[in-house]
């Protein structure tokens, strides 16, 4: 009977979180699961937030597919501090596996958590198994519900909760991907996103004096205009910022853009991986940075570098009659290398970047 | 491991296989395990990322009038639902992961009552009903396609002839992949489900065109059709609901066509040991990308010229099957993946090189030998480095890893796929999988063409130049209760631009709303069936225009002018004929699959309609404006 129920009990896979922060514990998905949310900006314990840990299984020997999940809710106590039992572990059958816990946390009029992503983009990798930290960020103007719901994923208990935010998520999402007939201005919901001020200001990376059209100019020839844009496909974030150098009245072949990435949520690994799909075939090089790739092609010349000092990562991409060789683009990457202090931030309300797609992930979406 | 036992093992080229799958398993252990192309993780983020590349929600929302996007709570009553379907929906509910957002609120059960606490309610929707967003549906699509597991099976392609309609792995017995094929599922649920396997399946290619399956795309798409027709709204959110599904499990088979193991009918891939547990096996390539990637973050690729970011607007290929099979320069998603990727299974095998004194191109080429299935692209040139040695990697011309390779105990060059391989296989797949998703959602939700409404006269201008081919339009009447009545249905010229007078009654009052629907076909032959909707508003009524044009034409789409102010003279029927069905009957379905009709056809549970709209019952004309009226006098 004893071996019966355990050949029955599921695999359990390896837990990504450690058990606790400064010390020795032990780890497991199976829990028990302890913690604390405060107010990301008071430190302030946040009473009565919703905590749904969510145990997920899969089943099968060799093709694999979900088995279900089992889940529990609890709210957290005066002082912010929630308690999660270990895990039911009801799901029993052959090549059951337990493959994950994700903890979701939401508060209204903060940000929702995730145990295993953060809505920036990227995986979370602070989450432990006791007395874990949560630091709930306010919600702020500039914030997406569109992201939001996409990066909560929710649990059904908290799709109840959240139920809200789907009208406000239809526009936001359809804004970002350029409709037209949703006008141009915010168009909020929900009293607690009303901006006060106390509100924190968005900041956004500013790359503009990475690359100015005059050191364009003087390194490709060119004697004429650029318009210096935002690339309007990935969303501008603290971490990234798209520069489009369009040249005035030509084609894109005269064009420039890049890229620039620093110190993303989900670490330049996650931007090394955009440079491979994005750059099909290259090798990394050590032109500019030990991490360097060059890709010439009949239409368009990229160069991509990480810094890893700096957590820096760019693309740049150059016309082919802009740069006449690979070269060029080679040459005007360096100057960028050589000028990373000047990435800068600034607050979103000095800006008029127009995204169209966002960007939750360390790299853009 | 003994270097003797080894040596034993490495006498057979399928053990040779199986210790690369041990060491793949190996690597994967080493990694940090946990969250997996599996459906909770990655099938989850690639169809996420496909709907937000996508142009369906901004489409859904320019059609609705900005009431209805892919955030838009979707309701599904159980009780509606054939038998079937409800219970294979039931068991996707029961496997889908809580938090991969294809969980839905509601359900039998989850309304104890006004008496019960209120900590039961807290998946209450109404009675039994259940409640999710329409990216949800589509995610429990994706899901709903693992379960039974023997669904599973219509996924690969056929390694030798992509658009072979059945495939069948000839690396092992039949009776071997039975097997596995049950030990997969379970020998009681096998039976229950009578999922028999004879070593081979139905293909991806071939699924597409299952008319037996209610939630293969000839039924999603009728679902999705009626989604739009049926009259009262209740109905129309269990079509889309049921499209939806069906939709998510499509996205499913199209984005395993970008694991080489499903492009190259590999079944045997799927069992490589995941760990010592007896019985934990799967795909090392899934089981490495769920661990590298999670839900939240899949590689994707960025466009390199800046211009061409936000111009993705015409789908890869105008039919699912060239979606996976290929169209003018697309080379089709199946293709793409068998003819540049190896999967585990489908290596050439263990080969004595090192001292036949050939260099690194000839010794990838002895390597390779005929029967590998690799495009000539990736073949011409390949060599293995560094060469001589002990172990590399087999490089395409291009610098891609093809395979890793190390020498075994009998000095023979072996070809595996260790990590680096995969994670170049994934950086190149996963992105591939998630653009011919997107394109497969604009090609289901086209725009709606050009069009301008006169409210005052009934009278719609539409431009088709951009298509769809076989064109129908349906005009329908929307009550502020949301029911739906159609006026007219109206066959339209493709290609040109149509004139409608007498489209509807108007003046309409003021408390109805205007539906137009736009039946059509991606291709002149074997098309996709497609459906546009669009809801004008009156000027006065609503700040977005009552012409509402798609968001960006195609670049070879020329850009029609406006419309005459005056109705042009009527075409006779003959040359442009008027369906002047009215009442019940409107609602039958245009299907391009008529036969297709099953238990699932959303129009056999459609309710009676209201009695038809005399004012529907003006002549109808259809008449191209000026600059065609010359060809509509030759027809006269």
């Amino acid at each position: 009977m004893l071996a019966t129920l355990t050949a029955c009990s599921p695999i359990v896979r390896d837990a990504r979180f450690v058990g606790a922060r400064d010390q020795v514990a032990d780890v497991t998905l199976e829990g028990p699961f302890d913690g604390q949310i405060v107010d990301a900006t008071t430190a302030e314990p946040i009473q009565g937030a919703t905590v749904v840990a969510v145990w997920s299984y899969d089943q099968g020997d060799g093709l694999l597919g979900p088995a279900g999940s089992e889940s529990v809710e609890v709210k957290t106590d005066q002082a912010g501090r929630y308690r999660i039992p270990r895990a039911p572990m009801k799901v029993r059958g052959t090549a059951v596996r337990l493959v994950a816990f994700e903890l979701v946390a939401y508060k209204r009029g903060y940000v929702a958590y995730r145990s295993d992503a953060v809505m920036q983009g990227g995986a979370r990798t602070d989450f432990t198994l006791r007395q874990n930290k949560i630091q709930l960020e306010k919600w702020r103007e500039a914030d997406s519900h569109a992201d939001h719901l996409l990066f909560l994923a929710a649990p059904p208990v908290i799709q109840q909760l959240t139920k809200w935010e789907r009208d406000q998520a239809n526009l936001d999402l359809y804004r970002a991907q350029g409709g037209e007939g949703a006008g141009s201005g915010p168009a909020r919901g929900g009293d607690e996103e009303t901006p006060t001020e106390d509100t924190p200001k968005m900041e956004l990376l500013d790359a503009r004096g990475l690359l100015p059209p005059d050191e364009v100019r003087r390194r490709t020839g060119y004697a004429d205009a650029f318009d210096v844009k935002d690339l309007g496909d990935l969303a501008r974030t603290h971490f990234y910022h798209g520069v489009h150098l369009q040249a005035v009245e030509r084609d894109e072949t005269f064009d420039i853009a890049y890229r620039v990435w620093k110190e993303p949520p989900g670490g330049l690994d996650s931007v090394q991986e955009t440079f491979e799909a994005t750059l099909p075939g290259v090798e990394a090089t050590t032109e500019i940075t030990d991490q360097t790739w060059v890709y010439d092609s009949e239409d368009v010349r990229a160069v991509a570098f990480l810094d890893p000092e700096t957590s820096v990562g760019l693309l740049l991409t150059c016309g082919v009659q802009q740069c006449v060789d690979i070269e060029t683009a080679i040459i005007l990457a360096k100057f960028a290398a050589d000028h990373l202090d000047l990435i800068t931030m600034e607050t979103a309300s000095e800006t008029t970047a127009t995204p169209i797609e966002s960007a939750i992930g360390g790299v853009p979406r | 491991m003994n270097p003797s036992k080894r040596s034993k093992r490495a006498r057979s080229r399928s053990w040779s296989r199986a210790c690369a799958f041990v060491l793949a398993g190996a690597a994967l252990l080493s990694t940090r395990p946990a969250s997996a192309w599996d459906p909770s993780t990655t099938h989850a983020a690639m169809t996420r990322e496909a709907v937000i590349r996508s142009h369906m929600h901004v489409r859904w929302m320019d059609g609705s009038g900005l009431t209805r996007g892919v955030f838009t709570g979707v309701r599904l009553d159980p009780a509606e639902l054939d038998p079937e379907v409800s219970r294979a929906l039931r068991v996707a509910m029961r496997r889908v992961h809580e938090a991969s957002g294809g969980a839905p609120l509601g359900g039998p059960g989850a309304c104890p009552g006004p008496s019960a606490p209120a900590s039961t309610q807290a998946r209450c929707v109404e009675g039994d009903v259940w409640e999710m967003t329409a990216l949800g549906w589509i995610q429990l699509g994706v899901v709903l396609e693992t379960a039974p597991r023997n669904r599973l099976l219509h996924h690969f392609a056929n390694g030798s002839d992509p658009s072979a309609a059945t495939w069948s792995d000839p690396e092992l017995p039949a009776a071997v992949l039975r097997g596995k094929a049950r030990r997969a599922e379970g020998p009681l649920a096998r039976s229950a489900n009578r999922s028999a396997f004879a070593g081979g399946a139905t293909s991806a290619v071939a699924w597409l065109a299952d008319r037996t399956d209610p939630w293969a795309p000839p039924a999603a798409l009728a679902h999705l059709q009626a989604a739009e027709t049926a009259t009262d709204p209740r109905e129309r959110d269990r079509e889309l609901a049921l499209g939806l599904v069906g939709l998510g499990a499509l996205l499913h088979v199209v984005q395993d066509q970008s694991v080489p193991a499903h492009a190259r009918g590999d079944l045997t891939a799927f069992f490589a040991p995941l760990s010592p547990t007896p019985g934990d096996r799967g795909l090392p390539l899934q089981e490495l990308v769920r661990v590298l990637y999670g839900r939240n973050h899949v590689p994707g690729a960025l466009a390199l010229s800046p211009r061409d970011a936000s111009a993705r607007q015409r789908p890869l290929a105008p039919t699912l099957h060239q979606h996976l099979l290929g169209h003018g320069d697309y080379p089709g998603l199946t293709r793409f993946t068998q003819g540049r990727f190896l999967s585990e299974s489908s290596l050439p095998a263990p080969m004595a090189l090192r001292d036949a004194g050939l260099d690194g191109t000839q010794a990838a080429a002895a390597i390779l030998g005929e029967s590998h299935g690799l495009d000539s692209a990736e073949v011409n040139g390949a060599e293995l480095t560094p060469w001589p040695a002990s172990s590399g990697y087999l490089r395409s011309s291009s610098g891609r890893g093809l395979a890793a390779f190390d020498t075994d105990e009998e000095g023979r060059t072996r070809l595996f796929l260790d990590r680096r391989v995969y994670r170049d296989q994934a950086a190149h797949l996963i992105p591939a999988g998630i653009e011919a998703s997107a394109s497969i959602l604009d090609l289901v939700f086209p725009a709606f063409p050009t069009h301008t409404v006169e409210f005052d006269s009934g009278v719609i201008d539409l431009d088709l130049t951009a298509g769809p081919f076989a064109p129908v339009l349906s005009v329908m009447t929307q009550a502020p209760d949301g029911r739906r009545t159609v006026v007219q249905r109206v066959k339209l010229r493709a290609g040109e631009r149509n004139h409608i007078v007498d489209a509807f009654p108007a003046p309409l009052a003021d408390d109805v709303q205007l539906v137009l629907r736009i039946e059509g076909s991606s291709a002149p032959e074997h098309g996709l069936p497609q459906v546009a909707t669009a809801t004008p508003h009156r000027a006065a009524k609503l700040e977005a225009p009552s012409t509402t044009a798609p968001r960006t034409e195609p670049a070879d789409t020329p850009t029609p002018a406006s419309a005459p102010e005056a109705p042009a003279e009527p075409v006779p029927e003959e040359a442009a004929p008027v369906e002047s069905t009215r009442g019940p009957s409107q609602t039958e379905l245009i299907s391009p699959y008529p036969e297709a009709k099953s238990d699932a056809a959303p129009s056999e549970k459609a309710p009676a309609q209201p009695p038809a709209q005399t004012e529907g019952e003006t002549d109808t004309q259809t008449a191209p404006p000026t600059d065609t009226q010359t060809d509509s006098k030759s027809a006269e």
